[in-house]
């Protein structure tokens, strides 16, 4: 059987006793590419900094290409690259210098390669790092971490002030590394339509667990929502309550708006014993169905001034 | 086949070494101008001056020349070891603590080991500090072949190694307190405050047996003096002058070079070690906190107030009373100092 790209076991990390991911433990397939998603704080960019050895664990252990992040040295980021949310490098150091500090420091370095990514990116070599807009930093530290022929590539929100063209071409090259060099891809996000055109997989975290990890259309399948409206009586409350599954229920005129997770077709004919005159599904995205999810969890914020 | 030694080899990174450059050789040069003010670059403008014919009085050779005499037997009153002391001490934090904005994530996350980061710093300072020293002697040596000087080459030499000796310790002392302090400030207060620990303390017992809360023998009191300018690493420079007080005489300090310097050696090797040992665990939170975890930080700032307190009382105080009244005083108001130098670096860390 071939060993996971990324194998998370139990992983712990507290920042002055507040727990930032609660034992965590993931699996993730070679060549496959896996978002990352949960509300502001949850543990990604602390859970993604602990995989590159920036940070270190209270307890538990993760391994990448099956060696630990622990015990292995630092050895196993020669195939691992990272771009993280914030892109600093070296301020002072002029991009070419940034691309000549990389390339002593990784065997597999791609001179060719960078030179590519750089036209594509229109990338000023000449330029220092600290005049550099945060895009031109994010696509920066993209190329130097695509420079290298990874095998695995983790990226900590990286589109997140990127423009829609720079954007497109972001994760244009990021799909085309992981089908041309099978590289598996670990990817947070809070643009979950990137996510839902580029990842093949989804892990939800909220407070440093993991709550879900699954294929983006099992996630999409869990959550339904329907429009119903019903002949001359309203059913009642407490019926409606009832009903399996059931996450929200809101009214518009005499449009019901019904959303639950679970079995689709078992609601369905819940749905159907209450006389309905129309039962309209609606199509959710993974937006949709990531914020219904995480108001079954309890994260959601109501309006009310 | 596994040596016991194998933990002592520090591995050495190429590319590191180059990235070390490129970052701090502006840091270099400006280290290298100012304390190669009085040695090297006051003769040679004074030299230019002289040959130009407008050299006069203190602005001539002859003058700038009777300097480098003074420092070589080891008066302290010049910008190579009074300002090199605290460069060298600046040097040490700032090759490390500057990382922490960011640019230590970066590297971090490459293939390179958190020991081989911290010896590529040790590796490249230490390299910058010997070759300024080297540079400066080198000059001493050359100006006393081709004029008239009062020193010898060979006094230059022993110079130069006593010299490196001193500041490649403190080096590396500023390097193992930015190992465990997440910020400049914090970093380099507690540099100073480890560098002028040893002195203050012999100030303290000095002034307790002046003040008699203590009756110590003038012997007891010259042994305590005796350790504490082994303890203290500046002092190391000025060795030949140095008289150590007892209450009975003025006893001249005879120095063993090269003792002092072997000790001053293992002391910097310690003091690599134990950073290298820190580094490694450092946890690299950004939260702005000056030490690397949370406890730690009031400890170190209750702990700070103390000694402050308790040196400055000592040093200070003419009676028993004055004592305890002197060290409550300036036990608050360092605390309170701290506590605001605290929020002031942990502001300053979030703003950025």
């Amino acid at each position: 059987m071939e060993l996971p790209a990324i194998d998370i076991c139990k992983l712990e990390k507290a920042y002055d006793g507040i727990i930032a991911i609660d034992e965590l433990s993931l699996s993730i397939p070679q060549g496959s590419i896996l978002g990352l998603i949960g509300p502001n704080g949850a543990g990604k960019s602390t859970l993604l900094q602990t995989l590159m050895g920036i940070l270190l664990p209270d307890r538990g252990d993760a391994f990448i290409l099956g060696k630990s992040i622990l015990d292995s040295g630092p050895d196993i980021r020669q195939q691992v690259g990272y771009v993280p949310d914030f892109p600093i490098m070296y301020p002072r150091f002029k991009v070419e210098e940034m691309f000549a500090l990389a390339q002593r420091l990784y065997i597999n370095w791609d001179e060719n390669k960078c030179r590519g990514l750089c036209n594509y990116f229109k990338i000023p070599a000449s330029k220092r790092v600290r005049t550099l807009s945060r895009g031109m930093k994010v696509r920066t530290a993209l190329v130097l971490a695509l420079s290298i022929r990874p095998r695995v590539l983790i990226l900590d929100e990286p589109t997140a002030g990127l423009d829609p063209v720079a954007r497109r071409a972001f994760l244009k090259a990021m799909i085309d590394e992981a089908a041309e060099g099978g590289t598996t891809v670990l990817y947070s996000s809070h643009n979950l339509n990137d996510l839902e055109q580029t990842a093949d997989h989804i892990a939800v975290i909220n407070q440093g667990k993991l709550l879900l990890t699954c294929s983006i259309d099992e996630l999409k399948n869990s959550i339904h929502k329907s429009q119903v409206v019903f002949a001359a009586d309203n059913p009642a409350e407490k019926v409606i309550n009832f009903l399996p599954g059931l996450i929200e229920v809101s009214k518009q005129g005499k449009i019901y708006t019904f959303t639950a997770s679970g079995d689709q077709q078992a609601f369905r004919e819940a749905l159907a014993d209450l006389n309905p005159t129309i039962i309209e599904p609606v199509n959710l995205s993974l937006e949709d169905v990531f914020i219904t999810y995480m108001k079954k969890e309890g994260y959601s914020y109501d309006y009310a001034i | 086949m596994t040596t016991p030694f194998k933990n002592l080899i520090l591995p050495v990174n190429k590319g590191l070494l180059w990235k070390e450059w490129q970052q701090n050789r502006m840091y270099f040069l400006v280290a290298f101008l100012i304390m190669s003010y009085d040695p090297l670059i006051k003769p040679l403008g004074y030299g230019i001056k002289d040959l130009l014919g407008a050299g006069a009085g203190r602005y001539t050779v002859t003058h700038a020349l009777g300097n480098i005499s003074g420092l070589l037997s080891a008066s302290y009153h010049n910008t190579f070891e009074q300002m090199g002391m605290y460069i060298v001490i600046l040097l040490g934090v700032i090759i490390l603590v500057q990382e922490r904005s960011g640019s230590l994530n970066y590297l971090v996350g490459t293939p390179v080991s958190r020991t081989e980061i911290i010896t590529a710093k040790f590796l490249t300072g230490s390299a910058a500090i010997t070759g300024i020293i080297a540079i400066n002697a080198l000059f001493m040596i050359i100006v006393g072949l081709l004029l008239p000087v009062s020193y010898s080459t060979g006094l230059v030499l022993k110079w130069a190694v006593l010299t490196t000796a001193v500041f490649l310790a403190l080096f590396s002392l500023g390097l193992l307190v930015a190992s465990f302090t997440g910020h400049l400030l914090s970093a380099l207060c507690l540099s100073m405050l480890f560098t002028g620990l040893p002195s203050m303390l012999g100030a303290m017992i000095i002034n307790y047996n002046t003040i008699q809360i203590f009756n110590f023998s003038p012997a007891f009191i010259l042994k305590v003096n005796m350790i504490i300018h082994y303890l203290t690493i500046p002092a190391y420079i000025s060795r030949d002058s140095e008289y150590m007080q007892n209450a009975a005489a003025a006893v001249k300090y005879c120095p063993n070079y090269p003792l002092e310097t072997f000790l001053l050696i293992l002391l910097m090797g310690l003091f690599v070690m134990l950073a290298v040992k820190w580094f490694k665990n450092n946890p690299l939170e950004n939260n702005g906190q000056m030490l690397m975890s949370g406890n730690a930080t009031h400890i170190a700032q209750i702990v700070l107030a103390t000694i402050i307190a308790v040196g400055n009382a000592s040093m200070g105080a003419e009676s028993i009373g004055g004592f305890w009244g002197f060290m409550v005083i300036t036990f608050i108001v360092a605390y309170l100092v701290i506590i605001l130098l605290s929020a002031l670096v942990y502001y300053i860390k979030l703003g950025r």
